[in-house]
């Protein structure tokens, strides 16, 4: 029992800053009606804004803190000038894309700066305990506590009674009525946004001065639980935040307590998912505003860059079957195949590598391409594949291409699932939950030591053979992986082009009038998913064979930003846009080989500059699709 | 006239707006319906009340289907209710705009082909896309109705607004409905337009659709409906044939004011 009373005060105080971070997050979704993915490094950059002024330039307290502050107050500023504003009126998912690069950017600068290691963070405040009975409260929980109630009301009376606040809560209601009513919506967007992010960084400060610690991945975490905090508590509510934030703060304490350690990591990601199944719209729900993204420009009708660049061969050419992008892509495999035999072993690992990815992607295409659905779980399918492979073909003895198979189908049942969880999820909410989902397969693969390997993987797997042929070379080990991507690629092709293809096209553009007429929305979305999951674990099976040794990094978040970044680039829905974009990530590293650390970073800006500037990619799908049947 | 669609009841209220209230209508087969009413009358909701975007809070909508077959609507959902025979179109258009104008039409017949992923995928990879033609030629009758075989192969999303609401038109029209719900066909058409669209009234109504038309244009109204029904506030004001409806002064009242009703 009295365990149980010490985890409740622990689980209020950790709540008090779920809510700060949550309240930033819903904040900012109230107003720019965007999922805030960078929310999360925003709260770190905080953190180690800090550390910088108070330990590095042992700048005093009072000096560092709001140095700090001001700091990421400016820096949101310039996030949401250059980042998000110019992607307003752009389709929900590609302004959600920006904040993806946003968060690896930032990301990946703290991990150059500082290092990707742990540093002690040392609290400023005299560390002293009150003593309740037989409870103890911490003064950096008192102060976290303190903090939070205090910023809290503090916001809320600025909402309801300042004119900011005013003019706050008009453009979360109606932007385009606001801006006729005279309010300078840029304005009002931008210091919204820099306050939520400001609040989150104060979120990550006191953190990081109760755990004594900061490390740059700090902010993904915080972000699934700022996600958690906010839907618990009915989205784009403050006051809902605060009571999600409590709640998740106390049943995640009391998990620490009761739960075998490792696991309890789990808790905000199972939280996450119960209060979507049971309640997806919270548990307040606030009255009047939908978060239904409204009837927004499509970047599948702007042709691609290709389209731009090559002269318009007019669209009876396409029709007469003249296919450019995939003329270049056929080009691209017979030249790959010709060469390869005079190529050494690493030059065939980089073409190996473009395949799996190309097969990753095209998970891609289908689930976001195709039907317009943002999930991020691809690395969790891709470790699927792989882990099955490893698994069946080193402890049960299976050879690959049943692995393989049964891979595909774990991963394709995974998916199926996903699929009905998250059936009532859209948009937004669907990102963090998949991405929450890759993240819970990481942890999970990660901590079954008995089955998995746990941190060390699995070693030994065996190399996949045909009849008498064993496939360890890498030259036989590339013309294997480059039958199953030419399938792949042609498969996916015939699903784009398909009816059916057509049909999740259809959802994409306008749910409501697809099931107005007839479509099997819910169907649909499952074969989407099914497939989105085929693909990648197809993929990670070939990556086992070929590494013959894999760890749970598979599942990591980056590998999903790196396919989504191939994805976009090569021109969503397009499978030549697959291939060609994955040649483009696999192959730019290699020719900037002094980009070492950097590459990630560089994936990010990637990114970034192609949803500003070239949200089609480059083969655009679409003009294509009008014509051919 | 057989008794297609028979409505009672609909009641439906947006936090506390009385947005629908006790609604009743009949709709027959071979003849044109029309629901009128002011601005915020509640016509486009009970629409969605009919058609499943929006449930109801009560309501008994029945349908009787081709083979005499009664559903009751209230329980299903958006998808069940098209597949019975119910078509629509929508007061803001929603096309599918990234795909072409015939694979719009041909998406809206599409449920009435059994027609899985592997005879899709297949008739791609193998069969080089013969059935998905098949399917665009039948479209293409859809699009002849509204005069739109020109357009077909142009993306749904780059047409002007007319076409638009007539590519709208041909995709409901593809699943050969039983009942087809206009909401306002006519708004933003011109004079020739228009005629157009009264024709093609007509001809459906020969046919024997049920047809349920929303409309602003009164000429239009008077010259095809068979009967109207006139709604404000949410409530049924009266509803008769078009000349007893025209001359009706709470309908004048409804939509002029009190002023110009004790002009008359
Ligand atoms: N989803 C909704 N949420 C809240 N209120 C709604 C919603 N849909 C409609 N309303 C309200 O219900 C009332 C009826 O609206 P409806 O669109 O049905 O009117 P209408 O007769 O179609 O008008 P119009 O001729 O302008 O199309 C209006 O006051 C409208 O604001
Ligand atoms: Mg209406």
């Amino acid at each position: 029992m009295n365990l149980f009373f010490q985890q409740l005060v622990n689980g209020v105080a950790l709540g008090g800053v779920y809510a700060l971070i949550a309240i930033g997050f819903t904040l900012i979704f109230g107003v720019l009606r965007l999922l805030n993915m960078a929310h999360g490094e925003i709260y770190m950059l905080g953190a180690y804004l800090a550390y910088l002024f108070l330990t590095i330039l042992d700048l005093p307290p009072f000096v560092a803190v709001p140095l700090a502050l001001i700091a990421i107050f400016a820096i949101s500023l310039l996030v949401e000038r250059f980042a998000f504003r110019p992607l307003r009126n752009a389709p929900h998912f590609v302004p959600l894309v920006s904040t993806i690069a946003v968060s690896t950017i930032l990301l990946e600068v703290v991990r150059l700066a500082f290092g990707p290691y742990m540093f002690g963070f040392d609290s400023f405040i005299s560390t002293t305990f009150v003593r309740v009975g037989t409870i103890s409260i911490g003064s950096s929980q008192l102060m976290m506590l303190l903090l939070s109630v205090v910023l809290t009301v503090a916001l809320q009376i600025f909402l309801m009674c300042s004119q900011w606040g005013k003019a706050i809560r008009a453009v979360s209601e109606d932007v385009t009525v606001s801006g006729l009513l005279g309010i300078n919506v840029n304005r009002v967007v931008g210091v919204t946004f820099a306050i939520g992010s400001t609040l989150g960084a104060v979120a990550g400060i006191l953190v990081a001065m109760h755990f004594g610690a900061i490390y740059p991945n700090m902010g993904f975490v915080a972000l699934v639980k700022a996600f958690t905090a906010a839907i618990l508590g009915g989205m784009g509510s403050v006051p809902g935040a605060v009571i999600g934030g409590l709640m998740l703060g106390i049943v995640e304490s009391l998990g620490a307590a009761y739960l075998p350690s490792g696991f309890s990591d789990a808790v905000p990601y199972v939280a996450l998912f119960a209060v979507l199944l049971l309640r997806p719209s919270g548990l307040f729900k606030r009255a009047g505003g939908s978060d239904d993204p409204s009837h927004q420009g499509n970047p599948h009708t702007t042709g691609g860059l290709l389209d731009r660049i090559l002269p318009q061969r007019g669209a009876q050419s396409l029709a007469a079957g003249v296919d450019i992008a995939k003329l270049i892509a056929v080009a691209g495999v017979v030249a790959a195949l010709a060469i390869a035999p005079f190529l050494g072993d690493y030059a065939l690992r980089i073409l190996i590598t473009i395949v799996v990815y190309a097969m990753m992607a095209l998970g891609t295409n289908v689930i976001l391409g195709l039907a317009g659905q943002l999930s991020l779980s691809h690395a969790a399918f891709f470790a699927i594949g792989a882990y099955s492979s490893a698994l069946l073909t080193t402890h049960y003895g299976l050879d690959a291409w049943s692995a393989m198979a049964v891979g595909a189908m774990l991963a394709a049942a995974a998916g199926a699932l996903i699929s009905l969880v998250t059936f009532r999820v859209r948009g937004y909410y669907l990102a963090l939950v998949t991405l929450a989902f890759a993240e819970l397969v990481r942890i999970i693969i990660g901590h079954w030591n008995s089955f998995t390997g746990g941190m060390m993987g699995v070693r030994a797997i065996p190399a996949p053979r045909i009849g008498p042929w064993v496939i360890d070379s890498p030259l036989s080990f590339f013309y294997l992986s480059a039958v199953i991507g030419v399938i792949g690629l042609a498969v996916y092709d015939a699903i784009a082009y398909s009816v059916k293809g057509r049909a999740l096209i259809a959802l994409r553009d306008d749910e409501v009038a697809a099931s107005a007429s007839g479509l099997g929305v819910q169907r649909l979305k499952i074969v989407a998913f099914t497939l989105s999951a085929v693909f990648p674990a197809i993929g990670g099976s070939l990556m086992a064979h070929y590494y013959s040794a894999i760890t749970p990094d598979l599942a990591a978040m980056n590998e999903t930003v790196t396919v989504l970044v191939i994805a976009v680039i090569g021109g969503l829905g397009s499978a030549a846009g697959a291939l060609f974009g994955s040649v483009i990530v696999n192959l730019l590293p290699e020719l900037f080989r002094n980009l070492g650390d950097y590459r990630v970073l560089a994936y990010g800006v990637i990114l970034f500059v192609t949803v500003l500037y070239q949200p089609g990619g480059v083969f655009s799908i679409s003009r294509r699709l009008a014509w051919r049947a | 006239m057989a008794d297609l669609l028979t409505v009672r009841h609909v009641h439906k209220s947006f936090a506390g707006l009385k947005a629908v209230q006790d609604i009743s209508l009949d709709v027959h087969a071979g003849a044109v319906t029309a629901v009128i009413g002011p601005n915020g009358a509640g016509k486009t909701t009970l629409f969605n009340c009919i058609t499943g975007v929006t449930k109801p809070d009560l309501a008994e909508i029945t349908l009787t289907g081709r083979g005499g077959a009664r559903s009751e609507l209230g329980a299903l959902d958006v998808e069940r209710i098209a597949r019975l025979g119910i078509a629509r179109t929508f007061q803001q258009v929603r096309l599918f705009d990234s795909l072409s104008v015939i694979d719009n039409v041909v998406l809206g017949g599409f449920y009435r082909h059994a027609f899985g992923w592997w005879a899709a995928v297949g008739d791609r990879l193998i069969g080089g896309g013969r059935r998905h033609r098949a399917l665009r030629a039948a479209a293409m009758n859809a699009l002849e109705r509204v005069a739109l075989t020109r357009q077909a192969f142009e993306l749904a999303g780059n047409l002007d607004h007319g076409n638009r609401r007539r590519a709208e038109i041909a995709r409901a029209l593809a699943a050969d409905p039983l009942v087809l719900l206009l909401d306002e066909p006519a708004a933003g058409m011109n004079r020739v337009e228009t005629d157009q669209l009264m024709a093609l009234l007509r001809d459906l109504r020969c046919d024997g659709m049920g047809i349920v038309l929303i409309e602003h244009d009164m000429k239009l109204v008077m010259q095809v409906s068979d009967r109207i029904y006139v709604m404000d506030h949410g409530e049924l004001l009266t509803s008769g044939a078009p000349d007893s409806v025209a001359v009706d002064p709470r309908v004048i009242e409804a939509y002029l004011g009190k002023a110009a009703a004790s002009l008359c």
